[in-house]
């Protein structure tokens, strides 16, 4: 089975043989890294080259969700964490089930598939495991 | 450069209103404004009409509802769009544009939790991580960790919001609730309950904006200072969890104003969820950092406390129809500054007020503004 397709091209690449990679945008002048892929440096506004960021970071800050719009993906409750990932960008993603990552931990994210049929997308989770 | 004023407020109230359009309400606000002001839609120059959810041109229809003519600017900055608004109306007076102009913001909401502030990211908008509630909850998460503070004063600032609102008659939320109560009602984003978000409402408000008159009719509360960020520009280490860009503006409108966050008498700050009155009360520097819950579970930013924050009832209880919210703010200090709050007047009629006005959003807008009379 091809994987599926992701949720959000900025975000992630997934290959053919079913591997993804972390996208970043990074700043050629200033050095600023940013995640999700932005076409422009918000720091100095010259043209963004995309790169791979490392999948591994560090809880700042986390929540268990008990309710959401009807059209949420997610069925609740489940986990958000804000990570810092090592290459300086922060993201929420949510927490893999059955995990409870805390604050300052040391987690990766993974990819995980939401959706049925020809709406599955790949996204992005946080887990403590291979961290 | 001018000094400018506003004249006059005036608010149609909070809650939900199924059988009356925004231009109704619209018209009930222009009109109290125009009448405190001693003025008449006839010399009204421009119209600044923030909303959020309006479509297109909204504002101008029902701007020509009150009966003003005048060209009008429509603001959209989310949440801050009222404030915005007000931002270009100072502006365009102390620059001499314009002698006297309204400032105006509404909204008319659905029920149930709105979507994304970000409308373009598909990832936190269809795994629900872009809702307000689960942003403020990471706040939250962090700040009780950050600072060693209990669920239980991060909740006591809905009580106190709660007891506010009972105060003012056009709050939309007319509720006692006790700790318990608020700590008891069903979990959103833990440690978020039901009853520490904001609800979704129905409400406009309007400013009638001027060139100061010495002697004449009307509110006379100087404008001293009305600043405009970003939120991405300020993005600090902590990822933006506390409020970096409130505390940068809060430096600069001060500056501004000739003023220490020391003269403050009364705040509004954008309370939208809990953490977000204490984050922004702290980055106002009305109280020290990390203590924001907890002068709230002792009461002093009550309206019978020290440094009174939100004495309408805030975002919380009063309502926060995003466009009208950052003007309905300003009505608030306005009468309070000039004795009108009535059972809700803070003692001591305050000389110097601070309003915070956040849009959602990672690059929306902050506005922080001073008034004193
Ligand atoms: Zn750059």
């Amino acid at each position: 089975m091809m994987p599926a397709p992701p949720l959000d091209a900025r975000r992630m690449r997934v290959t053919d043989d079913d591997r993804w990679d972390l996208l970043g945008a990074r700043c050629p002048a200033c050095g600023h890294t940013v995640h999700p892929v932005r076409v422009a440096c918000v720091r100095c506004g010259r043209a963004t080259e995309v790169v791979t960021l490392r999948p591994v970071g560090t809880v700042v800050a986390s929540t268990v969700v008990h309710t959401t719009r009807p059209d949420v993906a997610l069925r609740p409750p489940f986990g958000v964490a804000l990570v810092r990932l090592v290459d300086g960008p922060v993201l929420a993603a949510p927490v893999r089930e059955g995990e409870d990552p805390a604050h300052g931990d040391r987690v990766a994210l993974a990819a995980f598939d939401v959706g049925e049929g020809d709406e599955r997308r790949r996204a992005l989770q946080v887990t403590v495991a291979g961290s | 450069m001018t000094d400018v004023e506003i004249a006059g407020v005036g608010l149609h109230p909070f809650g939900r209103f199924p059988d009356r359009s925004a231009a109704d309400m619209v018209a009930v606000a222009v009109a109290e404004a125009l009448s405190m002001a001693g003025s008449e839609t006839t010399r009204v120059r421009a119209v600044y009409c923030g909303h959020g959810l309006a479509t297109s041109g909204g504002g101008t229809a029902a701007v020509l509802e009150a009966g003003v003519t005048a060209p009008v600017v429509n603001v959209d900055a989310a949440c801050a769009s009222s404030s915005v608004a007000l931002s270009l109306a100072v502006a365009a007076v102390r620059a001499d544009q314009w002698d006297e102009v309204l400032v105006v913001g509404f909204e008319k909401m659905g029920r149930g939790m709105l979507r994304s502030a970000r409308p373009h990211d598909p990832f936190g908008d269809r795994l629900g991580i872009e809702a307000q509630p689960v942003q403020y909850a990471l706040k939250a998460s962090w700040y009780l960790d950050r600072y060693d503070v209990k669920p239980a004063d991060l909740a006591a600032v809905a009580v106190k919001s709660r007891a506010h609102g009972l105060l003012n008659p056009n709050a939309h939320i007319q509720q006692h609730v006790t700790l318990a109560d608020v700590l008891g009602s069903p979990v959103v984003a833990d440690p978020l309950t039901r009853f520490q978000c904001s609800p979704t409402s129905d409400g406009a408000a309007a400013l009638v904006v001027r060139r100061a008159r010495p002697r004449a009719h009307g509110a006379q509360v100087r404008v001293r200072s009305c600043r405009v960020e970003n939120q991405l520009g300020a993005q600090d280490p902590d990822a933006g969890l506390g409020d970096a860009t409130t505390a940068r503006l809060a430096t600069a409108a001060y500056a501004e104003a000739g003023i220490g966050a020391d003269d403050v008498d009364v705040a509004q700050v954008h309370d939208a969820f809990t953490p977000g009155e204490v984050l922004r009360t702290e980055a106002l520097g009305l109280c020290p950092e990390g203590e924001g819950a907890r002068w709230a579970a002792a009461g002093r930013t009550a309206g019978t406390g020290d440094m009174p924050v939100n004495t309408d009832g805030g975002l919380l209880s009063r309502g926060h129809p995003l466009g009208a919210t950052g003007a309905a703010q300003i009505v608030e200090l306005v009468l309070q500054l000039t004795g009108r709050a009535g059972a809700r007047q803070v003692e001591r009629t305050p000389r110097t007020a601070v309003s915070q006005n956040s849009g959602g959003g990672e690059n929306a807008a902050t506005v922080v503004t001073v008034l004193a009379r």
